[in-house]
């Protein structure tokens, strides 16, 4: 059961975390109508993704792997873009959260950004959903013991998405502030995972084929087969064995953002101070 | 937009993806050409098994099964650094096939998460 169960959940907890953290801002920013049209979108993504699945499996084709990672790396590029501009977007609007508790004019999120998330989640789910389907139905019709593989892959799946409801709650319940600043390093962890993965799947795409050295050693971090493996590869895109390409451009993303997020408001306020005054009616909401 | 044409825009996306697929999947054959070699490979906890193979050049057909590890998932065929074609997610239990045209020459196996990832595939002249 665990060996479905692992799989399962490395492909089903990312698109997880980035719906339950993007439903959570939808919520605390009251985009109601956002929010819906976003389970439409991901909704729309999990019936393609099972249609797709049935599909292979009836005229008997297997899921083309190098077109299916390059769909990944696409994607994955395209989610870093999202996460990095909410990580952004956050981070220039953490003084006036305060004002907004205070019930002052909201932060507003202009519809193009909106929309913008909206299909974030949508190509969130496809981008692992396809691999997924295929290795649910893998698992209940080709496994040798399909009842145990069929089990596993379900409970993984479930565990995945109990991880993005626990963020969902999580970040419904903490204050914007506090949401802000721990969902904004989060996800730059999350970006940096998703840069450093696109490269691993623009590698398998046949993209991308240098710095294929190994560089660090993470098996005893990250051990394969393993439930903690699982969640640190699909959360954090952490691979038991990182390349010099993937690990370059994780801390060449990670290292520098951690600090933008982290970097003590105090200091910026005394910075941008003589800036404010003129910067101030570009920033007032769309 | 409005929230009909924004659903409109994610079903028209959802369809070009789908069409994309159907074309990606029409394209790439995954049944084995006439005349291919067979190569059969385990997936264990040493890594590949075996860990080398020889095959005259041609047509190639791949068939790996995970014969009960949980550190090894994926099976790999490489020529230097590129990936020629691989298999992810054969968890314990699971099998699965593709098929290659090599050309003369010394090839990778590669089962990452085994104690021995690499192995050689040494292909000679037909």
């Amino acid at each position: 059961m665990i060996p479905t169960l692992v799989i399962a959940l490395r492909e089903g907890v990312e698109a997880s975390l980035i719906v339950g953290i993007i439903a959570a801002f939808l919520v605390k920013e009251s985009r109601g109508d956002a929010l819906r049209q976003m389970w439409a979108g991901v909704a729309v993504a999990i019936a393609l993704c099972i249609g797709v699945a049935v599909v292979l499996r009836v005229v008997g084709q297997q899921l083309p792997q190098r077109e299916q990672e390059g769909l990944e790396t696409v994607i994955g590029l395209v989610a870093v873009t999202a996460v990095s501009y909410m990580i952004v977007w956050m981070r220039r609007h953490a003084r006036s959260f305060k004002a907004a508790l205070e019930g002052s004019a909201a932060t507003a999120l202009a519809a193009g950004s909106t929309l913008a998330l909206v299909a974030m989640a949508f190509l969130a789910v496809l981008r692992e959903g396809f691999e997924t389907s295929v290795f649910m139905l893998a698992a209940f019709q080709d496994a040798s013991d399909t009842t145990a593989a069929g089990a596993g892959a379900v409970v993984g799946l479930l565990a995945a998405l109990a991880i993005g409801i626990g963020i969902y709650r999580g970040g419904v319940r903490i204050n914007l502030a506090r949401f802000f600043r721990v969902t904004g390093l989060i996800l730059v962890f999350v970006a940096a995972g998703l840069l450093a993965t696109s490269v691993h799947t623009a590698h398998e795409a046949g993209w991308f084929n240098g710095l294929q050295g190994q560089a660090l050693d993470l098996t005893w971090l990250v051990q394969p087969g393993t439930i903690s493996g699982s969640l640190l590869t699909g959360m954090l895109g952490l691979q038991p064995t990182p390349t010099v390409g993937e690990a370059l451009i994780y801390v060449a993303y990670a290292a520098p953002m951690a600090v933008y997020v982290l970097w003590p408001d105090r200091l910026r306020r005394l910075r941008q101070a003589p800036a404010r005054a003129r910067t101030a009616p570009a920033e007032s909401p769309a | 937009m409005n929230r009909v044409s924004v659903r409109l825009s994610l079903i028209a996306l959802g369809i070009g993806l789908a069409a994309l697929f159907a074309t990606a999947c029409g394209s790439s054959s995954d049944n084995a050409p006439e005349g291919a070699e067979t190569l059969s490979f385990k997936l264990t906890d040493e890594g590949c098994d075996p860990a080398d193979a020889t095959v005259p050049a041609g047509p190639v057909s791949f068939e790996v099964e995970n014969a009960g590890t949980s550190k090894v998932t994926e099976f790999e065929v490489l020529d230097g650094a590129e990936i020629l074609g691989e298999k992810e997610n054969l968890s314990s239990g699971f099998s699965g096939d593709f098929s290659l045209t090599l050309e003369e020459g010394t090839y990778t196996v590669y089962c990452p998460g085994g104690e021995n990832e690499r192995g050689t595939l040494t292909v000679t002249a037909k």
